[in-house]
Protein backbone atom coordinates (compact mmCIF):
# COMPACT_ATOMS: atom_id res chain seq x y z
CA UNK A 1 0.00 0.00 0.00
CA UNK A 2 1.12 3.29 -1.14
CA UNK A 3 1.20 6.44 1.12
CA UNK A 4 -1.32 7.76 -0.70
CA UNK A 5 -3.66 4.91 -0.59
CA UNK A 6 -2.81 4.90 3.39
CA UNK A 7 -3.97 8.22 3.09
CA UNK A 8 -6.75 7.55 1.02
CA UNK A 9 -7.68 4.74 3.73
CA UNK A 10 -7.39 7.11 6.46
CA UNK A 11 -9.76 9.44 4.90
CA UNK A 12 -12.55 6.10 4.97
CA UNK A 13 -11.61 5.36 8.34
CA UNK A 14 -10.49 2.02 6.43
CA UNK A 15 -8.67 -0.19 9.19
CA UNK A 16 -6.38 -1.99 6.74
CA UNK A 17 -5.23 1.57 6.49
CA UNK A 18 -4.33 2.23 10.04
CA UNK A 19 -2.84 -1.05 10.32
CA UNK A 20 -0.77 -0.03 7.81
CA UNK A 21 0.14 3.15 9.02
CA UNK A 22 0.80 1.68 12.49
CA UNK A 23 3.32 -1.21 10.95
CA UNK A 24 5.18 1.29 8.47
CA UNK A 25 5.44 3.95 11.12
CA UNK A 26 4.36 3.30 14.37
CA UNK A 27 7.59 2.50 16.24
CA UNK A 28 9.32 5.21 14.55
CA UNK A 29 7.12 7.59 16.06
CA UNK A 30 7.13 5.95 19.35
CA UNK A 31 10.98 6.21 19.37
CA UNK A 32 10.84 10.28 18.32
CA UNK A 33 7.55 10.86 20.85
CA UNK A 34 9.98 9.18 23.51
CA UNK A 35 13.03 11.21 22.53
CA UNK A 36 10.75 14.21 22.84
CA UNK A 37 9.10 13.84 25.81
CA UNK A 38 11.36 11.69 27.92
CA UNK A 39 8.67 9.17 29.00
CA UNK A 40 7.76 6.19 27.58
CA UNK A 41 3.99 6.17 28.69
CA UNK A 42 3.46 9.51 27.42
CA UNK A 43 5.21 8.86 24.06
CA UNK A 44 2.78 5.72 23.76
CA UNK A 45 -0.21 8.06 24.14
CA UNK A 46 1.32 10.46 22.42
CA UNK A 47 1.35 8.12 19.02
CA UNK A 48 -2.43 7.41 20.04
CA UNK A 49 -3.29 11.09 19.95
CA UNK A 50 -1.54 11.48 16.52
CA UNK A 51 -2.72 8.51 15.16
CA UNK A 52 -6.45 9.32 15.94
CA UNK A 53 -5.56 13.26 14.54
CA UNK A 54 -4.52 11.92 11.56
CA UNK A 55 -7.78 10.19 10.89
CA UNK A 56 -9.88 12.66 11.79
CA UNK A 57 -7.54 15.19 9.12
CA UNK A 58 -6.83 12.80 6.62
CA UNK A 59 -8.56 15.17 4.27
CA UNK A 60 -5.99 17.74 5.16
CA UNK A 61 -3.05 16.00 3.54
CA UNK A 62 -2.23 17.57 0.67
CA UNK A 63 0.62 15.50 -0.23
CA UNK A 64 3.00 18.13 -0.61
CA UNK A 65 5.09 16.81 2.06
CA UNK A 66 5.84 12.76 3.00
CA UNK A 67 3.29 11.15 4.87
CA UNK A 68 5.83 10.48 7.68
CA UNK A 69 6.67 14.56 7.86
CA UNK A 70 3.45 15.38 8.63
CA UNK A 71 2.72 12.71 10.90
CA UNK A 72 5.80 14.45 12.75
CA UNK A 73 4.38 17.55 12.67
CA UNK A 74 1.08 16.60 13.99
CA UNK A 75 3.05 14.60 17.05
CA UNK A 76 4.95 17.42 17.12
CA UNK A 77 2.27 20.19 18.45
CA UNK A 78 1.37 17.26 20.91
CA UNK A 79 4.51 17.16 22.11
CA UNK A 80 4.85 21.37 22.50
CA UNK A 81 2.16 21.74 24.06
CA UNK A 82 2.83 19.06 26.75
CA UNK A 83 6.35 21.08 27.35
CA UNK A 84 4.15 24.40 27.81
CA UNK A 85 2.39 22.37 30.48
CA UNK A 86 5.59 20.90 31.83
CA UNK A 87 7.42 24.40 32.12
CA UNK A 88 7.52 24.22 35.75
CA UNK A 89 10.47 22.14 35.21
CA UNK A 90 13.72 24.43 35.99
CA UNK A 91 16.59 24.06 33.59
CA UNK A 92 19.97 23.91 35.33
CA UNK A 93 23.20 23.59 33.81
CA UNK A 94 24.00 20.81 35.85
CA UNK A 95 23.71 17.20 35.59
CA UNK A 96 23.30 15.73 39.11
CA UNK A 97 23.53 11.80 37.75
CA UNK A 98 26.42 12.75 35.70
CA UNK A 99 29.16 11.99 38.17
CA UNK A 100 27.84 8.14 38.59
CA UNK A 101 28.33 8.27 34.48
CA UNK A 102 32.02 8.93 34.16
CA UNK A 103 34.47 6.91 33.97
CA UNK A 104 38.34 7.77 34.77
CA UNK A 105 39.32 10.72 33.35
CA UNK A 106 40.89 10.55 30.68
CA UNK A 107 39.12 7.23 29.32
CA UNK A 108 36.41 6.77 26.63
CA UNK A 109 32.77 5.97 28.57
CA UNK A 110 31.53 2.66 27.16
CA UNK A 111 28.32 3.09 24.56
CA UNK A 112 25.72 2.39 27.40
CA UNK A 113 26.93 5.21 29.56
CA UNK A 114 27.15 7.68 26.48
CA UNK A 115 23.58 7.07 25.74
CA UNK A 116 22.66 7.28 28.98
CA UNK A 117 24.24 10.47 29.62
CA UNK A 118 23.05 11.70 26.25
CA UNK A 119 19.02 10.65 27.18
CA UNK A 120 19.77 12.05 30.54
CA UNK A 121 20.72 15.64 29.31
CA UNK A 122 18.51 15.80 26.52
CA UNK A 123 15.28 16.79 29.14
CA UNK A 124 17.48 19.33 30.52
CA UNK A 125 17.64 21.21 27.03
CA UNK A 126 15.32 24.12 26.43
CA UNK A 127 12.38 22.66 24.92
CA UNK A 128 13.09 24.90 20.78
CA UNK A 129 17.01 23.01 21.53
CA UNK A 130 15.35 20.07 22.44
CA UNK A 131 13.07 19.80 19.27
CA UNK A 132 15.91 20.72 17.24
CA UNK A 133 18.67 17.89 18.24
CA UNK A 134 16.10 15.41 17.56
CA UNK A 135 14.80 16.52 14.16
CA UNK A 136 18.18 16.77 12.67
CA UNK A 137 20.34 13.98 14.36
CA UNK A 138 17.47 11.56 14.79
CA UNK A 139 15.00 12.26 12.38
CA UNK A 140 17.97 13.45 9.87
CA UNK A 141 15.82 16.39 8.46
CA UNK A 142 17.17 18.83 6.47
CA UNK A 143 17.81 22.50 7.98
CA UNK A 144 14.73 23.94 5.49
CA UNK A 145 12.61 20.44 6.60
CA UNK A 146 12.90 21.61 10.15
CA UNK A 147 12.52 25.12 9.46
CA UNK A 148 9.14 24.32 7.14
CA UNK A 149 8.26 21.35 10.16
CA UNK A 150 8.73 24.06 13.35
CA UNK A 151 7.31 27.63 11.20
CA UNK A 152 10.83 28.96 11.80
CA UNK A 153 13.11 30.82 9.26
CA UNK A 154 16.27 28.59 8.44
CA UNK A 155 18.63 31.25 10.11
CA UNK A 156 16.65 30.57 13.89
CA UNK A 157 17.19 26.85 13.14
CA UNK A 158 20.97 27.26 12.74
CA UNK A 159 21.21 29.57 15.88
CA UNK A 160 19.00 26.97 18.04
CA UNK A 161 21.60 23.86 16.30
CA UNK A 162 24.16 26.33 17.58
CA UNK A 163 23.09 26.70 21.26
CA UNK A 164 21.65 23.36 21.63
CA UNK A 165 24.64 21.78 20.96
CA UNK A 166 26.76 24.16 22.93
CA UNK A 167 24.37 23.30 26.12
CA UNK A 168 25.31 19.75 25.60
CA UNK A 169 28.51 20.36 25.50
CA UNK A 170 28.40 22.02 28.96
CA UNK A 171 26.08 19.42 29.87
CA UNK A 172 27.80 16.06 28.99
CA UNK A 173 30.46 14.34 30.36
CA UNK A 174 33.93 15.40 28.78
CA UNK A 175 35.05 11.89 28.35
CA UNK A 176 32.23 11.60 25.65
CA UNK A 177 34.66 14.20 23.39
CA UNK A 178 31.24 14.59 21.55
CA UNK A 179 32.68 17.36 19.95
CA UNK A 180 35.89 16.03 18.84
CA UNK A 181 36.04 14.72 15.46
CA UNK A 182 37.88 11.82 17.48
CA UNK A 183 35.68 10.95 19.51
CA UNK A 184 32.80 9.45 17.48
CA UNK A 185 30.88 6.19 18.94
CA UNK B 1 34.99 33.10 0.94
CA UNK B 2 35.91 34.32 4.06
CA UNK B 3 35.53 31.93 7.94
CA UNK B 4 32.12 33.17 9.11
CA UNK B 5 30.65 32.85 6.02
CA UNK B 6 31.72 29.23 5.69
CA UNK B 7 30.37 28.15 9.42
CA UNK B 8 27.32 29.97 8.28
CA UNK B 9 26.87 27.85 5.83
CA UNK B 10 28.09 24.62 7.28
CA UNK B 11 24.47 22.88 8.15
CA UNK B 12 23.54 23.88 4.04
CA UNK B 13 27.31 22.38 2.93
CA UNK B 14 26.74 19.45 4.99
CA UNK B 15 22.95 18.91 3.69
CA UNK B 16 24.29 19.14 0.03
CA UNK B 17 21.20 22.62 -0.26
CA UNK B 18 24.41 24.58 -1.71
CA UNK B 19 24.23 26.04 -5.02
CA UNK B 20 27.22 24.28 -7.35
CA UNK B 21 28.70 28.12 -7.26
CA UNK B 22 28.52 28.24 -3.49
CA UNK B 23 29.55 24.24 -2.65
CA UNK B 24 32.55 24.96 -4.88
CA UNK B 25 33.60 28.37 -3.08
CA UNK B 26 33.33 26.54 0.19
CA UNK B 27 35.09 23.98 -1.29
CA UNK B 28 37.83 26.55 -1.95
CA UNK B 29 37.56 27.84 1.30
CA UNK B 30 38.02 24.77 3.09
CA UNK B 31 41.40 23.93 1.15
CA UNK B 32 43.29 26.37 2.63
CA UNK B 33 41.37 26.87 5.90
CA UNK B 34 42.35 24.25 8.91
CA UNK B 35 40.47 26.17 11.47
CA UNK B 36 36.85 25.50 9.14
CA UNK B 37 38.27 22.39 8.05
CA UNK B 38 38.20 21.46 11.94
CA UNK B 39 34.65 23.04 12.73
CA UNK B 40 33.36 20.80 9.83
CA UNK B 41 34.97 17.67 10.77
CA UNK B 42 33.68 18.51 14.26
CA UNK B 43 29.68 18.99 13.08
CA UNK B 44 29.94 15.99 10.84
CA UNK B 45 31.55 13.74 14.16
CA UNK B 46 29.09 14.96 16.55
CA UNK B 47 26.22 14.50 14.35
CA UNK B 48 27.50 11.19 13.81
CA UNK B 49 27.52 10.62 17.68
CA UNK B 50 24.39 11.94 18.14
CA UNK B 51 22.73 9.98 15.34
CA UNK B 52 24.32 6.96 16.96
CA UNK B 53 23.17 7.29 20.48
CA UNK B 54 20.20 8.70 19.72
CA UNK B 55 19.14 5.75 18.58
CA UNK B 56 20.19 3.49 21.07
CA UNK B 57 18.62 5.54 23.34
CA UNK B 58 15.28 5.13 21.45
CA UNK B 59 15.80 1.85 20.09
CA UNK B 60 14.20 -0.44 23.49
CA UNK B 61 10.90 1.69 22.60
CA UNK B 62 8.16 0.14 20.67
CA UNK B 63 4.70 0.66 19.98
CA UNK B 64 2.19 -0.64 22.07
CA UNK B 65 0.49 -3.85 20.39
CA UNK B 66 -3.30 -2.84 21.12
CA UNK B 67 -2.44 0.70 19.54
CA UNK B 68 -4.84 -0.31 16.31
CA UNK B 69 -7.73 -0.99 18.74
CA UNK B 70 -7.05 2.35 21.29
CA UNK B 71 -7.33 4.27 18.15
CA UNK B 72 -10.08 3.07 16.53
CA UNK B 73 -11.87 3.46 20.00
CA UNK B 74 -10.84 6.77 20.79
CA UNK B 75 -11.87 7.69 16.89
CA UNK B 76 -15.56 6.43 17.66
CA UNK B 77 -15.60 8.45 20.86
CA UNK B 78 -14.74 11.72 18.67
CA UNK B 79 -17.54 10.66 15.85
CA UNK B 80 -19.86 12.99 17.68
CA UNK B 81 -18.15 15.77 15.90
CA UNK B 82 -18.75 14.63 12.27
CA UNK B 83 -20.38 17.38 11.23
CA UNK B 84 -16.70 19.44 12.21
CA UNK B 85 -14.74 17.01 10.26
CA UNK B 86 -17.35 17.40 7.18
CA UNK B 87 -16.90 21.31 7.61
CA UNK B 88 -13.20 20.80 7.50
CA UNK B 89 -12.93 18.31 4.67
CA UNK B 90 -15.30 20.94 2.73
CA UNK B 91 -12.83 23.85 3.90
CA UNK B 92 -10.21 22.38 2.70
CA UNK B 93 -11.23 21.69 -0.40
CA UNK B 94 -12.87 25.07 -1.01
CA UNK B 95 -10.74 27.41 1.59
CA UNK B 96 -9.00 29.36 -1.41
CA UNK B 97 -12.23 30.01 -3.24
CA UNK B 98 -13.97 31.13 -0.86
CA UNK B 99 -11.20 33.42 0.53
CA UNK B 100 -11.15 34.77 -2.54
CA UNK B 101 -14.45 35.58 -3.24
CA UNK B 102 -14.92 36.83 0.36
CA UNK B 103 -11.66 39.08 -0.21
CA UNK B 104 -13.58 40.30 -3.84
CA UNK B 105 -17.04 41.01 -1.32
CA UNK B 106 -14.97 43.25 1.58
CA UNK B 107 -13.05 45.05 -1.10
CA UNK B 108 -16.09 45.92 -2.94
CA UNK B 109 -17.90 46.75 0.16
CA UNK B 110 -15.18 49.11 1.56
CA UNK B 111 -14.93 50.61 -2.29
CA UNK B 112 -18.95 51.13 -2.38
CA UNK B 113 -18.14 52.88 1.61
CA UNK B 114 -16.18 55.08 0.43
CA UNK B 115 -17.57 56.52 -2.66
CA UNK B 116 -20.98 56.99 -0.31
CA UNK B 117 -18.55 58.84 2.48
CA UNK B 118 -17.01 60.75 -0.24
CA UNK B 119 -20.64 61.60 -2.22
CA UNK B 120 -22.08 62.61 1.13
CA UNK B 121 -19.25 64.48 2.44
CA UNK B 122 -18.93 66.49 -0.99
CA UNK B 123 -23.06 67.22 -0.74
CA UNK B 124 -22.73 68.28 2.83
CA UNK B 125 -19.93 70.75 2.10
CA UNK B 126 -20.87 72.08 -0.99
CA UNK B 127 -22.40 75.37 -0.68
CA UNK B 128 -26.12 75.43 -1.34
CA UNK B 129 -25.96 78.78 -3.39
CA UNK B 130 -23.32 79.67 -5.61
CA UNK B 131 -22.80 83.69 -6.78
CA UNK B 132 -20.48 84.10 -9.71
CA UNK B 133 -19.80 87.69 -10.83
CA UNK B 134 -18.18 87.21 -14.50
CA UNK B 135 -16.73 89.93 -16.71
CA UNK B 136 -17.25 89.82 -20.52
CA UNK B 137 -17.17 91.89 -23.54
CA UNK B 138 -19.98 89.71 -25.46
CA UNK B 139 -22.48 90.05 -22.84
CA UNK B 140 -25.23 89.88 -25.42
CA UNK B 141 -24.43 86.03 -26.22
CA UNK B 142 -27.15 83.58 -23.96
CA UNK B 143 -25.17 80.79 -25.26
CA UNK B 144 -21.78 82.02 -24.13
CA UNK B 145 -23.37 82.10 -20.32
CA UNK B 146 -25.07 78.45 -20.65
CA UNK B 147 -21.87 76.97 -20.99
CA UNK B 148 -20.22 79.02 -18.61
CA UNK B 149 -22.52 78.36 -16.07
CA UNK B 150 -22.89 73.97 -16.78
CA UNK B 151 -18.79 74.27 -16.75
CA UNK B 152 -18.46 75.45 -13.55
CA UNK B 153 -21.16 72.99 -12.04
CA UNK B 154 -19.79 70.03 -13.25
CA UNK B 155 -16.12 71.25 -12.15
CA UNK B 156 -17.39 71.14 -8.59
CA UNK B 157 -19.28 68.02 -8.87
CA UNK B 158 -22.28 69.54 -7.02
CA UNK B 159 -25.14 69.94 -10.18
CA UNK B 160 -27.90 68.56 -8.08
CA UNK B 161 -27.10 70.58 -5.10
CA UNK B 162 -25.81 74.17 -6.56
CA UNK B 163 -28.03 77.07 -7.41
CA UNK B 164 -26.29 79.54 -9.54
CA UNK B 165 -27.01 82.89 -9.62
CA UNK B 166 -25.21 85.15 -12.52
CA UNK B 167 -24.45 88.62 -12.39
CA UNK B 168 -23.02 90.99 -14.93
CA UNK B 169 -21.27 93.68 -14.47
CA UNK B 170 -20.72 95.92 -17.69
CA UNK B 171 -17.21 97.20 -16.13
CA UNK B 172 -14.35 96.46 -18.42
CA UNK B 173 -11.49 94.59 -16.47
CA UNK B 174 -8.05 96.39 -15.81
Amino acid sequence: MTDAEMVAGLRERSHEALAELIQRYGDRLARSAYLLCGSETEAQDFVQETLVQAMRSAHRFAGQSALYTWLHGILLNLTRHYHRKQRRVIYTDTLPEASALVHEAGRQMDLDAATHALMDALPRLSPPHHEVVVLRYYEGMRLEEIARQLGVSKGTVKSRLHYATEALRGLLPREMNLFESTGTY
Amino acid sequence: MNCARCRKRLYEYLDGALSARARAAMDNHLQSCPACQKALAEETASAATLRNLLRRGAEPITLRGDMQARVLSRAAQTRGVAWADAFAAFWSGYRLRVALAASTVAVAVAVLGLWQHFRRSAATHAPSHFECVLTTYADDDPSWWTRRTLLVCSKNGVERFAQITVTRSTELPN
